[in-house]
């Protein structure tokens, strides 16, 4: 049903036509990616440890782009939702307990996208009691009455703000020199704050929410096999734009805040500190990615939650739908965002728990994610002639038992650092 | 009241759930551990097909199976228990090729719910006993059953009881009938859909409703089902789709497949969707399309999709003007099969130029010897082929008629348009401000 054009001129525009169309998946995942929890992850872990940290980008997007190009090719392939999948293949007690986990997990990022509204407006004078409840109240309608798919694409416009970066972080003036070093030549110390620094990292940037956000995605799209080298493109696109505004994030705040020796909390504490050293420009386009990366994650993160679990559970689900023909789906949504706002809005919360909590709990799903994706992507049954190849099985497998190791490392470091310190 | 309950506690021992046959404890004639209980295969066929054979599972990291024929299940209580001997079972590493089982192609799977037109989760199954065997009788897909699963039943049904003895939560199951169970589940090598005898219940959910509901499946599932029905309930699937969704649908059809169900549309509904084709497709699918029909379908493309000659259909009941009451009843009962709307029949002189209008009312009271033109209503109204759609609403509602003949200059009948043209035009233009239509009602 194609045109009949043989030139290669027209090849080329045909392909082009069908990238554009294909576009998009790969990339708003990528943009999402790089939410509040995520820039405050970076922020700190650039002030706290300067171009030291810089290396783990690598392994995190040789990771990113492994485990999405495999949700992309079971989303293409299956034509079904993770959810539906896992809910199909390990029943219902182990969909439960993912769903609970995720849920959970998802509460606290949800709550630590509003505390990224609250902090960038912060920067702009407005106090988070009235920001807040405003973009609380604006995602809601957008999602219950407005239209979401315009919405959508408004965003992905906007992600190209998340570019800010790059400029914050050339006004940042940073040795590049040291920075190329480092990103090259990994450094390791085995203790309870560093290693939590690189779980952060490699946590934030591949969130399980975010496996079952892409595969819905390409499977909305309804993508083809044939157009599998477009999916497959638009994946690494969104994995390089992931860890690009990641790389400039930590270059901004070490080139400045590591420096100066000022640690900080929070995403907001690091465009206040960036003032004085950058100019209120770069302060200001910094807090301004910050707010768009917030909204734009405090609007999709309780959608497609509410999304999934209905979709496990058999319940209805859709924006589609009318509140009395999916009660479930509204609920959950609705409550997401009231829990998250009312976290957020109360005096003195514990704004730093939340984030590092919701972080460890992702940190702990991601496994239970990965291994059943990738027993899934390995049926014959499922996948057909499509399941992993041995690459795709080691980078896939190895991510899960260094993510297992990190985390277990994590909670038994306190224990162990005393006998570390004897060999020393 | 204590009959009601005997009763109740006598169907309860009957039905079982499959959840809690799964994963049971499997043992040999000699009480010697088999396995446990993996999966059961159905005999397809029946409207309740029954159990077929057992599948048992051993070992959990190099695990193995083996199929025992239902035959050999002597007793299904707290532990399976088998009447042959652990020795004869044969295991191997993967399961052989069954038509149907329950695990795999139905428990957490969605199936189409083809009484309540719905896409259901399966939550639960429940086997009826019968003599020796089972029989698959309900699929469960109500909120106690995945709290079952979890097993939480008691606890919830405690914590339940003490806020509200009476909710509907304890005394009403949400069960499908088997009976309205299809299954959706696909043979990955052959891309094919198993079929159960609920078949035929999915052409009678209505067209509308059967899109909506194969667009809640996956692309897959969807074509799988699409590809069951019979061409007519195809064409007329088709037609209820939006643009967006034919694209999808005709991305996988091939070009024959595609022309035959053009072929069996409406014809206006065939031009709204040839219109909006690229026209190297339109050429294509012309092409394969039968050439009276197709030499239709361009003209009718020709219209522009506002105007009168767009709306308008070319099936319709056109009669010579010479012809009797009696012979136009008879032919009206044997040629206009295709045709949907029957109430006005158009009478055409030999060079097709409309001549009047009448009814299948007058007909019948009309006396049977009379020529036909005698019965034509004494207006005759029409519009012209480049009417805008606005003069043919216009016209249709102020004289009330369902249906109005469409002319050219010379007064030469080309087609007519019926209400729901018009309907589907003015609804387009109410929901513009709207940006998607909505589903269900």
């Amino acid at each position: 049903m194609n045109g009949n054009g043989n030139s290669r001129s027209s090849n080329f525009w045909r392909n082009l036509l069908i990238f554009a169309s294909v576009l998009g998946p790969g990339i708003i995942t990528g943009s999402v990616d790089n939410d509040a929890g995520g820039i405050t992850t970076y922020s700190v872990a650039g002030a706290l440890y300067g171009y030291k940290l810089l290396w783990t980008l690598i392994p995190s997007f040789i990771v990113l782009a492994v485990v999405q190009e495999m949700n992309a090719r079971m989303g293409v392939v299956t034509g079904k939702g993770l959810a539906d999948l896992i809910r199909e293949n390990f029943g219902v007690k182990i969909t439960f307990f993912i769903f609970l986990g995720l849920v959970a997990a998802d509460i606290g990022n949800t709550a630590t996208e509003f505390a990224g509204v609250a902090g960038s407006m912060a920067i702009f004078g407005i106090n988070k009691y009235i920001s807040v409840p405003i973009a609380a109240c604006a995602v809601w309608i957008l999602v219950v009455k407005g239209n979401y798919r315009i919405a959508e694409k408004i965003f992905l416009l906007f992600s190209f703000c998340l570019l800010s970066y790059v400029i914050s972080a050339i006004l940042a003036k940073p040795d590049w020199t040291n920075v190329g070093a480092a990103l090259i030549r990994p450094t390791m110390h085995f203790n309870k704050e560093y290693l939590s620094m690189v779980l952060g990292i490699v946590g934030t940037t591949i969130a399980p929410w975010m496996q079952f956000y892409m595969q819905s995605a390409v499977m909305e799209k309804g993508l083809k096999i044939e157009e599998y080298k477009f999916v497959l493109w638009d994946v690494i696109i969104g994995c390089i734009a992931t860890v690009v505004v990641a790389f400039f994030i930590i270059v901004a705040c070490a080139a400045t805040l590591h420096v100066n020796g000022i640690t900080i909390n929070e995403a907001k504490d690091a465009a206040v500190s960036l003032k004085p050293f950058a100019g209120i420009f770069a302060s200001q386009l910094f807090a301004f990615g910050l707010f768009v990366a917030s909204i734009f994650s405090a609007t999709i993160l309780p959608l497609a939650t509410a999304f999934y679990v209905c979709e496990a559970f058999g319940f209805e689900a859709g924006i589609n739908k009318k509140l009395n023909e999916a009660p479930q789906f509204y609920v959950l949504f609705t409550s997401i965002i009231a829990i998250g706002v009312f976290i957020i809005l109360l005096p003195n919360a514990p704004l730093i728990a939340i984030t590092i909590w919701s972080q460890v709990l992702n940190a702990m799903l991601l496994p239970a994610v990965l291994i059943s994706m990738i027993l899934m992507v390995n049926n014959k049954r499922i996948m057909g002639k499509y399941t992993n190849n041995g690459f795709q099985n080691i980078v896939g497998w190895s991510t899960t038992i260094i993510l297992i190791g990190l985390t277990v490392m994590l909670i038994i470091s306190p224990m162990i650092t005393p006998f570390l310190k004897l060999f020393k | 009241m204590i009959n009601i309950n005997d009763a109740k506690a006598k169907a309860a021992a009957m039905f079982i759930h499959f959840s809690q046959i799964l994963k049971k404890d499997v043992r040999d004639a000699d009480g010697k551990f088999a396995g446990s209980v993996w999966d059961i295969s159905l005999k397809l066929g029946e409207v309740y097909p029954k159990t077929d054979a057992l599948i048992i599972r051993r070992g959990f990291f190099r695990r193995q199976y083996a199929c025992v024929p239902w035959s050999s299940v002597s007793s299904m209580e707290d532990e399976v228990i088998l009447n042959m001997k652990g020795e004869g079972l044969i295991f191997g590493p993967t399961i052989k090729d069954h038509d149907f089982l329950i695990k795999r192609d139905v428990l957490d799977q969605q199936v189409v719910d083809t009484y309540n037109h719905k896409v259901r989760r399966v939550n639960d199954i429940h086997l009826l006993k019968v003599d020796h065997e089972y029989v698959i009788a309900h699929v469960d897909i109500g909120l106690r059953s995945l709290i079952r699963r979890l097993g939480w039943e008691r606890l919830v049904d405690t914590l339940v009881k003490i806020f509200r003895k009476n909710s509907d939560y304890l005394r009403k199951e949400e069960l499908v009938s088997w009976k309205y169970v299809q299954p959706v589940s696909m043979n990955p090598a052959s891309m094919t859909m198993k079929l159960s005898v609920s078949e035929k219940q999915l052409s009678s959910i209505p067209a509308a409703d059967l899109g909506d509901i194969i667009f809640d499946l996956t692309p897959f599932q969807r074509m799988g089902i699409f590809r069951t029905l019979d061409i007519h309930t195809k064409a007329k699937v088709f037609e209820n789709l939006n643009f967006e969704e034919q694209k999808a649908i005709l991305r996988e059809l091939d070009k024959k497949e595609a022309a035959l169900i053009v072929t069996h549309m409406s014809s206006d509904e065939a031009t709204d969707l040839l219109e909006k084709l690229p026209q190297g497709t339109v050429k294509n699918l012309l092409t394969l399309i039968e050439s009276n029909r197709s030499k239709k379908l361009s003209t009718l493309l020709g219209y522009s999709s506002d105007s009168a000659g767009g709306l308008m259909t070319t099936e319709f009941v056109s009669m010579a003007e010479t012809m009797t009451v009696t012979s136009a009843i008879e032919y009206i009962k044997t040629q206009t099969k295709d045709v949907d709307t029957v109430p006005y029949i158009y009478l055409v002189d030999e060079k097709n130029h409309l001549k009047g209008v009448t009814t299948i009312r007058k007909l019948l009271f009309a006396d049977p010897k009379e020529t036909i033109s005698k019965t034509v209503f004494p207006k005759t109204l029409y519009v012209h082929l480049h009417d805008g759609m606005k003069e043919v609403a216009y016209i249709m509602d102020k004289y009330k008629v369902s249906a109005i003949p469409v002319v050219d200059e010379n007064k030469v009948l080309h087609g007519i348009i019926t209400m729901d043209d018009v309907l589907g035009q003015v609804i387009a233009i109410a929901w513009r401000k709207r940006p998607s239509t909505p589903k269900g009602a």
